[in-house]
This record gives C-alpha cells, structure tokens and sequence, in this order.
C-alpha cells in the first residue's frame, strides 16, 4: 500500500509536466500554421489596411513575443479561461463545457455496449480457437474494424429509422417536441432521471442507443481481437494446462485466473478507445446531429478558429492523459503482480 | 463457457434491466412519434448545418445568423410580396413595419413617422430614440454588414424629432436611401437591453447579444443551445400572432440526415440539401421544393494581377471558350438563371451587355492568337472547397478550357481560407458571388468594380478603370433615373468589352418544407420570415 501511495503521487505528479508539455506544443504548433488570425477575424477591412491590421493583431495579443504571448495563455488556462471565439461568437469555456457532455455520454455508452460484448466475444473466440465460434468472431471483428463508421451509421439510420420506424430521427440528444431537463450535470440523460422527467429520460436513452451502437461496433470489433489473442496467450500457459489437467472446474480457471492475466492488454486498449471516443468523434455526431466536441472541432477547424482548435486540442489530450493515468491504476487492481 | 449460478442471475438482471429501458423509450417513441403531423398554432422544425455566429443584428452577417434576426428584431421598412403566375414571392417593395409612413424629401432625407404603441418583448416601450441608439450603435461598433449604413448614414444625419418621429438624412446622395432601413442590420434594438449588458464600444462586439435577443418582431428568443434554438411567439407583438407559435431550430444536421428527416416528416424546413437532391424530393409524396429569384450574382473572376489575365484578348478568349449555360445547369441543377451581364437581370439600370459572349471555340482561339497564346497557357482555378456548385463547375470549366489548350489546375481551398485570400490578387481564376442586399445597381456595381474597392470588398478581378469608376459613383449620387440608367449602361457595356469576368449564374433560393407548410415565402435577399407560415 506504501508502494501505491507513492507511486500515484509520482504519477500526479508527472502529469503536471506531462500537460505543460501538450499546452506548449498545442500552442507553437497552432501558431506555426501559416495564415495570421487576425487577417481571419478581420476580413477584407484589414487585408488591405495595414494600420487596422496592426490595431486587431495588438488586441489579439499577436504583436507580443511568442513566449509572452504563450504566457498570458497559460495565466488564462489556469483560470479556465479558454478564450473567446469571435468566429463563432462565444466563450469557448461556455462552449466547451456544452458540448462535452454529450461527448462523455455518447462515449460512455458505445463503451458499455462495447466493452462487455468485446471482451466476450474475445473470450468466446479463444476458447474456441479454429472452430466455427472463432472464425465467426473473427469475421465480424474484421468486419467491424473495416466498416467506415459513417457508412454504418446511415446504414443503421436506414433501417432502423427510415424503413422499420423503431428509431428516432437522427437529430440530437432530444426529440424536438420535448424541452431540455433543467441542467444539473450538464449530461442530459442523467439531468432528466434526476429532476424526475422520465419522459425526457426514455426519449434521450432512445436517442443515444443508435449513434451508441454504431461507435461500438469498432470497440467491439478491436476488443475481441485484442481479448482473444490475450486469451490464446494465457489459456496456453503451462500453468493453465496444469490446472486444466488436474481436473479444476474451467469455468472458475477462465474466470478467476485466466481472464485476470489477459485483461491487461484489454485496459490499455480500452483506456486508449476511451480516450479517442473523448475526443469527440466527428462523423457519428455530424450524421446524428449529436452537439458533442466532434462537431464543434470540426466546425472550427473548417473556419480556421484558432482558439477553438487550441482549446479542444489541449482538452482532448488532457483527458487522455487522465484517462490512462486511470488504467494505470486499474493495471494494480486486475494483477497483484504489478508492484508500484 | 459454464457460468455460475449468480453469474447467470446477474446477467439476467442486467438483460431485463435494458429490456424495460428499451421498451419505454420505444413505447414513449410511438407516442411521440415523429410522424404526427404538426398544426395551425403549433410547432415548425427547421434544420440547419450551420450554427448562428451571433445573434447581434449588427454583427450577424451570414445568412443563418440573419435568419434569426428577421423572426426576432425589426426594420423600420418591411420588404412586401408580390404573386407571379399564382406563386406568392418576397418582393422588396417597401412596407410599413415599425415606421407606419415615410416621406421622402428632395434633398434625400426621410422622415419617419414611428409605429405607436409598440413595445419590445421585455415590454420597454420603444420609440424614436431606439432607432436613434440603433443606428448609432451599427456605426459604432463596425462589425458585419454595417458597411452599408456607415457609407450613407452618421450620427450627425439622424434626428429625433418627436416621440414617435425621426429624420434620416444621408451623409452623400443616396437615391435608394430608404432599402437601407429594409436591411436586418437597422433592426430596432433595446437600449436599456444593451446598456445593462456591455453597453456599446466603438469598433468592438457586444458578447451579450451573440446569444441574447429582445426585439419588438413576432417571435422572442426562448432557448438558445449548441443543438437547438427555440423561438415563441411573443406575446407583445404588436401585430397579428403567428399562426405558428414555436420554432425549434436544430443545428448541426447533416444534409443527409436533413432529407431522411424531412422525408419522414419529423422535421418541415430543411436549409443544406444540396441541389442535386431536389429532383428525389419532388417525387415524395409529403416534400415540396420552394424556390424563388434572388439578387445574386455568380461569376468566375479573372484576376488582372495575374498574367495572363491582365491581358483584354485573353479574358475575351476565355468568355467565348465557356459554354455557360451547359455549366451553369449541370453545376446548379436547374436553379440557376444564366447572366448575360455582371449583375442580376431584375436589378434597375440592367442591360445584358455580355450576350455577345456566346460560345464560340473560333473566337476564343482567335483571340488566344492575338494574345500571343495559340498554343495555350497553363493556370489555375480556386474556390471553396466542399462548395458543391464550385466543385462541380471547376470540373466542366476544366474540360472546356481544355478544349482551347487552356490546362487548369483546380485548386480547392478551404473556405476561411478562400475568403480570407480571395482579394488579395493571387488567384487567376476563381468562382465567387455576390448577393446585392440592396437590389440596386449601386451595390450591384460599384463594390465590385469600382477602382476604389480593388481587393477589398468584392473588386476581386482587380478591374481598374477609371470611367467605370467615374460611371458607377456618380451614378449612385443622381436622383434622375435617365441619368443614372445611362451612366450605368456605360458602364456596363466597358464591363463587357473589357471582358471583366464570366458571369454565370443568378442562383435562386431553394428551401424543401413537408407538403404542409404554407406560406413560407422566398425573398431575393435571402430573408425568410416564418410569422405569416402556416401549417395544415
């Protein structure tokens, strides 16, 4: 436990440098891309009229030195202040803490659709390697893995909602005639449960199952090949054939021992899955409609918003880091042999 | 696999756990279906990809920001109707809104006599000093399209002469002084609003009112979202309540799922459906495609800072070697009108002085001759990437130049980008438009061609010439129409002799609603206004 202890707070504590170090790169990176953002904002008035264009760059702070510049930026970070996007009209901080919620939703729901389906399927397919359970998973998986996400989504729209009517329309967390929970959480599944408005909890859970069950196919596709092989890898071992020999119930082996030593490779994969799911995926929420962070990044990129794109990039990797330094964590709980 | 007798009992659990969600989502579904037709009073859905930049009447300079604008605030003039061949149109004859009369008097300046009895939706009772504020405040802050005012109209030129008067007069002669006050950009605002909330700050936005909006218009703003924007009928309205009293405006939609939607019915007015999908949606049963003129201008810009366009035979060359009709109907399916001049036909003072131009491969390789490129010349072609009508006309405008040994690069650019550099005079060729707010050959012209305006708002073709220059501006000043119609015919007849540009296209505005949706009517500026909408 001492060990623990001091290792998660070497790891907070390596965090630290870890986030400066994707703020700074964040930063130059987007200040290298050619294009001045002042020329952007200010359109053709200032092109052509070098004084305007110099009075915009000093009010966008563009004329200070770079690492003055970078600076006053990480004095803002510190007090959440992301910026202000006059592209869009908005404080970004408003704008992201909108729109990361139903990310985190939708990404928390193609996980627990996918997760345990992956991770059984994997098991599945192991424990029936070359036979017809393992080739069926394996087809699906590389079925999964190789289906653009866009094309299964409309796919799924066509059927479910076009042709059988069992799905909403593609639009949003909400059907149109409901009004919005009041926000408590910001998540619109759990603001409805909470104020006690099951009609907009139903409504929401009904629109989140499609674009949910079209990010999990990946998830599920990945985790059973990954899960699989791990499996393969373990039930193989010496040890495993020992007890297998010596007549141990297999169901109690695979659970209790096996899969314990192969959900390692499963976490960091599923950590990193996570992770990317985070970071708002772009095509599930344009098709649905979804107002997550995949949308918005990419409405920013489009109109070269260079606040927005810094502040969602910077996001996005933070919630990476933390998100692996939780599987770290969890490798300690699933294998008693990992010592900190 | 062999479970454990508690496994089994969990799992089981958790199954019947999400069958029962299940079943009341997919229960509270069909009883809200979406296929339930809305009705008179109710709610009109509207999708749109995009997301308003600011709500702000005197920031708003995109179409979908304006579009809020037009439900929320108003003008002191309203834009009329007029009926063609049994379809009701937008017209921009002039009407009464928050002025109920005008006169107009010689030297230009208008005196308004103010609609009594009005008040914003907050209830502050508005009046002449409103449009006072208002229109201080659009010079002020000089964001969006306040240009337009800010040419004509300083505060030294606005005086309240009553409560319920005012007198405009304009800071140059203006002979369509009064479209100004049609524009959303003279929306009558709330001082007290704004003063509370930031105040105004010469040349600087107001953040408030990018997402905040209290106006005297039929609707008030009710929710504003990152996925949908409510608008209510407001009760304060001093005309007639809409006969719909809710719009939900969902943003973020892709096209596709704009037209699976709208084929179902769950949404009624969709924005982004590209052209080429209209023919499918006629066939619906429950769709109708809404189209109208407008006062559009799409050219394909031929920039004289770039060899070889600075050369008069090469650009005459191009003109002939461009069959503009066969590319404007496979880029615009249709809705687009061919232009036989540098502006829209509907446009005053208009003469189609590029009908010469026809397609003619003879003529253009002649002129290719005595511009000393017979065999041809290599450039480049730029426009918006993801611009479905560009994309498509690069790719004919590509193959019929090559027919003239002319080889073109197609260069997609992104669209902050193009715009950023479209006028800096680095494009040979490029596809542009221009939409004449005003609808007068003044801002149909002048922005565009005048020697004045190289680079910067629209004189893209750095066209310099000095009696257009002369021809445009004094046209703009005279209040004798014979005067004016002949300096701008002039002027159009050395646009077409110098070959300025390849006008292609006045492109109509097309909306898709469901069946039920009833007079929804298109304006040439690309205004909509749902308050006279009905739903059967």
């Amino acid at each position: 436990m001492k060990g623990f202890r001091r290792f998660l707070v070497l790891r907070v504590v390596s965090l630290v440098p870890t986030i400066f170090g994707l703020i700074l790169l964040t930063f130059f990176l987007t200040h290298i891309i050619p294009g001045n953002p002042a020329l952007i904002l200010g359109g053709p008035e200032v092109v052509s009229n070098p004084a305007e264009l110099k009075v915009l760059e000093a009010e966008l702070g563009l004329n200070k030195p770079l690492y003055v510049q970078f600076f006053i930026y990480l004095v803002q970070l510190l007090h959440f202040n992301l910026g202000y996007s006059f592209i869009q009209g908005q404080y970004i901080t408003y704008e992201l803490g909108a729109r990361f919620p139903p990310t985190i939703e939708l990404a928390v729901a193609a996980m627990i659709i996918g997760v345990p389906i992956g991770i059984y399927a994997g098991i599945f397919a192991a424990l029936r390697a070359n036979q017809l359970g393992d080739h069926a998973v394996r087809i699906t998986s590389l079925l999964g893995i190789s289906m653009p996400v866009f094309f299964l989504d409309l796919l799924l729209i066509i059927a479910f909602f076009s042709d059988l009517h069992l799905a909403p329309s593609p639009f949003g967390q909400l059907s149109p005639q409901l009004g919005y929970p009041r926000s408590i959480t910001g998540f619109v599944i759990l603001d409805s449960l909470f104020t006690g408005n099951i009609t907009d909890f139903a409504n929401a859970i009904w629109h989140i199952i499609l674009p949910a069950v079209g990010l999990s196919f990946a998830i599920i596709a990945v985790l059973a090949r990954v899960m699989r092989a791990s499996m393969l890898d373990v039930v193989n071992k010496d040890y495993m054939r020992t007890a297998f020999a010596i007549g141990l119930p297999r169901n109690i082996l695979i659970r209790k021992y096996a899969l314990r030593n192969a959900l390692l490779p499963t976490i960091t994969v599923t950590a990193i899955q996570m992770g990317a799911l985070m970071g708002g995926v772009v095509l599930t929420e344009t098709i649905f409609s979804w107002p997550g962070l995949g949308l918005y990044t990419y409405n920013s990129i489009l109109s070269l918003d260079y606040p927005s794109i810094m502040a969602v990039a910077i996001l996005s990797g933070v919630v990476f880091v933390l998100i692996n330094f939780l599987a770290d964590i969890l490798y300690g709980v699933v294998d008693p042999r990992v010592k900190y | 696999m062999l479970m454990t007798p508690r496994a089994k009992v969990i799992i089981g659990v958790v199954i019947v756990v999400v069958v029962v969600v299940a079943g009341l989502g997919t229960f509270y579904a069909f009883s809200n279906h979406h296929t339930t037709p809305t009705k008179t009073g109710a709610t009109l859905t509207i999708a749109s990809t995009a997301t308003p930049t600011s709500l702000d009447p005197a920031v708003a300079f995109d179409t979908y920001s304006v579009l809020f604008d037009d439900q929320i605030y108003q003008t002191l003039v309203g834009y009329g109707t007029k009926t063609v061949d049994g379809t009701t149109y937008g017209a921009l004859t002039p009407v009464p809104e928050l002025a109920t009369n005008w006169t107009v008097n010689s030297n230009g300046s208008i005196l308004f006599n103010l609609r009594h009895n009005v008040t914003f939706s907050n209830g502050d009772a508005f009046n002449a000093t409103d449009v006072q504020y208002s229109l201080n405040r659009v010079v002020s802050m000089s964001q969006g399209d306040s240009f337009h005012v800010a040419q004509f109209l300083n505060s030294s030129g606005i005086h309240v002469l009553g409560t319920y008067q005012i007198l405009l007069v304009p800071s140059a002669p203006d002979p369509w002084f009064l479209n100004l006050f049609q524009l959303w950009v003279t929306d009558i605002v709330d001082p007290t609003v704004i003063n509370a909330n930031g105040g105004v700050v010469a040349g600087h936005v107001n953040t408030y009112m990018s997402d905040h909006a209290i106006g005297t218009g039929p609707y008030v703003l009710s929710n504003y979202s990152t996925s949908e924007i409510i608008l209510t009928a407001n009760t304060h309205y001093w005309g007639s309540q809409p006969n719909v009293t809710k719009l939900v405006f969902l943003q973020g939609g892709s096209p596709t799922t704009q037209e699976t939607s709208l084929q179902s019915g769950s949404i009624n007015v969709a924005f982004n459906i590209p052209l080429n999908q209209m023919s499918t949606l006629k066939n619906s049963s429950n769709v109708k495609v809404l189209s109208g003129p407008t006062s559009s201008e799409y050219y394909i810009g031929l920039d004289e800072n770039v060899t070889p366009f600075n050369n008069v035979d090469v650009r005459k060359a191009v003109n002939y070697a461009v069959n503009v009709t066969n590319l404007v109907d496979y880029s615009t399916y249709g809705y687009g009108v061919v232009l036989k001049d540098a502006m829209a036909p509907s446009i005053e003072s208009y003469i189609p002085a590029f009908a010469n131009y026809t397609y003619n491969l003879t003529m253009a390789r002649q002129y290719l001759a005595l511009a000393g490129y017979s065999h041809g010349f290599n450039t480049s072609f730029y426009y918006a990437a993801g611009d479905p009508i560009g994309t498509q006309l690069a790719q004919i405008l590509q193959s019929e130049l090559a027919q003239v040994n002319i080889t073109v690069t197609l260069e997609p650019i992104a669209a902050a980008t193009y715009n950023a550099q479209v006028g800096l005079g680095h494009y040979p060729m490029f596809y542009d438009g221009w939409v004449n707010l005003l609808a007068t050959p003044d801002d149909g012209l002048r922005p565009l061609f005048s020697s004045h305006n190289l680079g910067i708002y629209g004189n893209y073709n750095y066209f310099n010439n000095s009696t257009v220059t002369k021809d445009v501006i004094q046209a703009g000043k005279l209040y004798n129409m014979t005067q004016r119609d002949a300096l701008y015919e002039n002027a159009q007849q050395i646009l077409a002799s110098q070959a300025v540009e390849i006008p292609l296209f006045n492109l109509e505005n097309v909306i898709p609603t469901t069946s039920n949706v009833q007079n929804l009517y298109i304006y040439p500026t690309f205004d909509i206004f749902f308050d006279q909408v009905t739903v059967s």
